[in-house]
């Protein structure tokens, strides 16, 4: 059968059945636009619906030599479909939208004294079953197809909004396996994916890997032999950080959080309102990270998110007894520097450098973990402070009580854990930081929403279904919607592009009104964009940064 | 030559070395190529695939699973359920740490966390180490408590003693604009003020205390106290000094960051003061 036996043009479409491996895909058998579609890899179990085909019914059969599985039907709606939709001001119906490819990792590679050969993953959104991935050597050199195989596929979610809020609406993300060939380790190659319509993505730089003992398959700067063997920091034989214990997996992207918590803060991340251990937080974070929409060659899809939270960041006074609750932390980075040195137990001030020498075992875990705070009050004030590689502070204890929820717990370690991967307020930039557009809890239109006064709501618009994850959620008059719950997102980079209108009203973005006042209020930008954080997630900081304070 | 690759069986996805028997990885890899090359739709594809085949190009690829059902759905679903566990003992009533020489922390507050009052409070209660304090507001505006320490020594107040207090708390988490002060008829008292802007900050008042102060836009960015009573003054981040009538001031934060400079990811406000004031009676 056909799962599902309805759609558009480039839909993917599961064949469920039995000795469907080695098979080939016929479409509209017995018709004179017949012709055999691409599978997944290394059988007939899914398909792209082929771009351009007409309204109605089409017979599909599943063909493996002599062998024929009986016809099933698929019906192209002749209603206008998702691809279809009129989208003022622009054309007056939208294509669908260009493959994008999203990243790379390695599947396998060989190293030869004249080069590497390498089986690439390679993925993106909205690439069709049997896109067609070419290489390029540079910028301008003619692009090679290569041996390409749709892989994995992963179907989108939009909350019911509407195609007129997305610039890029993204139906599905997927993946390919693709044979670039023997080329020169380290060399730069470009990769375009080519869809079936023959509309291809813009190039994706990749590099590739220079030799075997700094090969890191899936990018996120943990090597390959320290995410098999375990890493040993010194180098005398003894694994520091177990990371196959761990669960770590040289294919699957990994990151690693050490976050210590004071005493004494009165919301804790690890408890419940009446004080007891609760997980929620931390589940919900690693739960973000696992279906974030990017996949692997594994079982396991997404990125791998591991919080060690169970230690505090003491200091011990000279007569002897640990202290580990500080009124203030000051994140030592940039002017918060002290003039005078404060003693941490008279003043109940400490330098976050001082917690982190003290707590973190930087020769063992400096390269592994991003290190992070729990505390009561930071210098500045606010509620958090990234260093933009591997050290963060959260600090909002002392908001009022509306702050103190577990949503609000894992949008800030979203956020600033986003700031260590790189992440800024407004996408590519870090102005204007109330976007109604930037789909992430790295906007401030985001962060903390559901904690602010009423009027606050109400003048920051944003797309809410995609907020709330929601599709019927509503902030009427400024209220927090009906269903609140622990999922927190970072862009896909579907989002509109938004006007600044003239006069300042009349703009909107998923039919919530935009007060320009907010998004800009000294009127410097004529547009906003939303930005795709998840295929831009450096995840560096610890390996640059391991040694560093903060 | 090396290849690096693993992951785990399970059920739904058939390892393809389970299909080319017991040969040799690069055997295994090469066999999954031509295989592909099979299935490939077009000449060009079936072509690519079988010289990856015949060049050994395809390192690794005999463990790429082969999915027998490929395609999931998105699912940003909700944190597995975590139901809270008791605790294994009381969590400890917060107090203030031993030899922390001043603090002032709400550990209650008012009915409209958002809406700021300055004024009179009635002290309801104390507790026994005299450093929790219980104070009833006028009218709905309910309950603030809050735990003070004047330079190691608590507030001299008991139940049923008028106070003065002052209470704001920021709208935007970004845009620091809080205190919290208390001030008994003695003129003993404390208070926690922040604020911030883009721009240094200027003529902040602080209540209870009758001066103001200001970030002067040099290096260091000190902070200039200035009031009728005192004597004009800077002081630099982590200073603390008296500033006449009995008062001192401790500079906890005077902090600015430069559009362009990279120095993290700053939440919010640019410039940001935050100073502590407390007067022994």
């Amino acid at each position: 059968m056909l799962d599902p036996a309805e759609g558009h043009p480039h839909d993917v479409v599961v064949i469920k059945g039995d000795d469907l491996a080695f098979a080939e895909i016929v479409w509209d058998l017995g018709k004179s636009t017949q012709k055999v579609l691409p599978g997944g890899f290394l059988g007939a179990y899914m398909f792209s619906v082929p771009h351009g085909a007409a309204a109605g019914a089409h017979t599909v059969v599943v063909r493996k030599g002599a062998a024929q599985s009986k016809p099933m039907t698929f019906t192209v709606p002749s209603a206008p479909g998702p691809i279809n939709v009129p989208h003022p001001p622009g054309p007056a119906t939208r294509a669908y939208p260009p493959p994008r490819i999203d990243a790379v990792t390695i599947a396998g590679a060989t190293f030869e004294p004249n080069g590497v050969r390498t089986t690439l993953y390679v993925q993106g959104a909205n690439l069709d079953v049997g896109t067609i991935v070419s290489v390029k050597d540079s910028m301008t050199a003619p692009l090679t197809p290569v041996a390409t195989a749709s892989h994995r596929v992963l179907r989108n979610d939009w909350f019911d909004v509407s195609h007129n809020d997305m610039d890029y609406p993204i139906y599905h993300y997927s993946s390919a396996i693709v044979i670039p060939g023997l080329r020169p380790a380290g060399q730069r190659i470009w990769l375009v994916a080519t869809n079936l319509d023959n509309l291809q993505s813009e190039p994706f730089a990749y590099v590739l890997p220079t030799d075997a003992a700094t090969l890191d398959s899936d990018g996120d700067s943990l090597l390959d032999t320290w995410e098999t063997a375990g890493f040993d920091a010194e180098g005398d034989g003894v694994v520091d950080v177990n990371l196959p214990m761990l669960g770590a997996d040289p294919h699957r992207r990994d990151v690693f959080v050490e976050l210590d918590i004071m005493d004494d803060v009165k919301n804790r991340p690890d408890r419940d309102k009446s004080g007891n251990p609760d997980s929620t937080v931390f589940n919900a974070l690693e739960q973000m990270f696992a279906s974030a929409p990017i996949l692997n060659i594994g079982e396991a899809q997404g990125i791998h998110l591991a919080i060690d939270h169970s230690g505090k960041p003491c200091l011990t006074h000279p007569g002897g007894k640990d202290f580990c609750t500080f009124r203030t932390t000051i994140f030592d980075i940039g002017g918060q520097i002290p003039n005078n040195e404060p003693d941490p137990f008279e003043d109940s001030e400490v330098r976050f450098s001082t917690l982190k020498k003290h707590n973190f075992d930087d020769k063992k875990r400096g390269k592994i973990y991003h290190y992070g705070v729990w505390g009561r009050y930071q210098v500045n004030t606010l509620a958090g402070f990234s260093d933009a590689g591997d050290d963060f502070i959260i600090a909002f204890d002392e908001f009022v009580p509306s702050y103190h929820t577990p949503r609000s717990k894992i949008e800030v370690l979203a956020h600033e854990l986003g700031h260590n991967l790189r992440q800024l307020h407004a996408g590519g930039e870090d102005d204007p930081v109330y976007k109604p557009n930037y789909l992430s809890v790295m906007s401030y239109s985001w962060l903390f929403r559901t904690a602010w006064p009423d009027a606050v709501r109400l003048a920051t618009a944003t797309c809410l279904p995609f907020y709330y994850a929601d599709k019927d959620a509503k902030e009427a008059s400024g209220s927090v919607s009906e269903n609140v719950n622990t999922i927190v997102d970072y862009s896909e980079g579907m989002g509109r592009l938004v006007m600044r209108p003239t006069p300042p009203a009349g703009s909107s973005i998923c039919g919530t009104e935009v007060d320009w006042n907010t998004v800009d209020p000294d009127s410097v930008f004529a547009t906003v964009e939303d930005f795709a954080n998840w295929r831009f997630l450096i995840f560096d900081g610890p390996a640059k940064n391991g040694n560093l304070v903060p | 030559m090396t290849s690096y690759g693993r992951w785990d069986a399970s059920a739904g996805i058939i390892a393809l070395a389970l299909a080319v028997g017991c040969d040799s990885p690069e055997r295994q890899a090469a066999e999954a190529a031509r295989n592909s090359s099979e299935v490939a739709v077009t000449a060009e594809q079936k072509q690519l695939w079988q010289d990856a085949a015949d060049r050994g190009d395809t390192p690794g690829l005999q463990r790429v699973p082969v999915l027998e059902d490929p395609v999931a759905q998105r699912a940003r679903s909700q944190a597995p359920a975590a139901p809270s566990q008791p605790a294994p003992a009381p969590a400890p009533q917060i107090t203030i740490p031993e030899g922390v020489r001043n603090e002032i922390r709400i550990l209650v507050y008012p009915n409209d966390p958002f809406a700021s009052y300055t004024g009179p409070a009635r002290v309801a209660s104390v507790d026994k180490t005299g450093e929790r304090i219980e104070l009833t507001l006028p009218g709905k505006l309910g309950t603030l408590t809050l735990l003070v320490r004047v330079d190691t020594k608590q507030l001299a107040v008991m139940a049923g003693d008028m106070v003065d207090v002052a209470y704001r708390a920021r709208q935007l988490p970004q845009v620091p604009n809080d205190v919290i002060a208390i001030r008994t008829a003695g003129g003993g008292g404390i208070a926690h003020v922040m604020q911030g802007g883009n721009a240094p900050v200027q003529n902040v008042a602080i209540p209870l205390f009758n001066f103001t102060v200001g970030q002067r836009d040099e290096p260091g960015l000190p902070v200039q106290i200035s009031g009728p009573n005192l004597k004009p003054m800077d002081l630099a981040m982590g200073q603390v000094s008296p500033v006449g009538s009995g008062v001192v001031v401790r500079i906890l934060g005077s902090t600015g960051v430069q559009q362009g400079t990279n120095v993290g990811q700053v939440e919010g406000a640019r410039f940001t003061v935050n100073l502590m004031v407390w007067r022994v009676p």
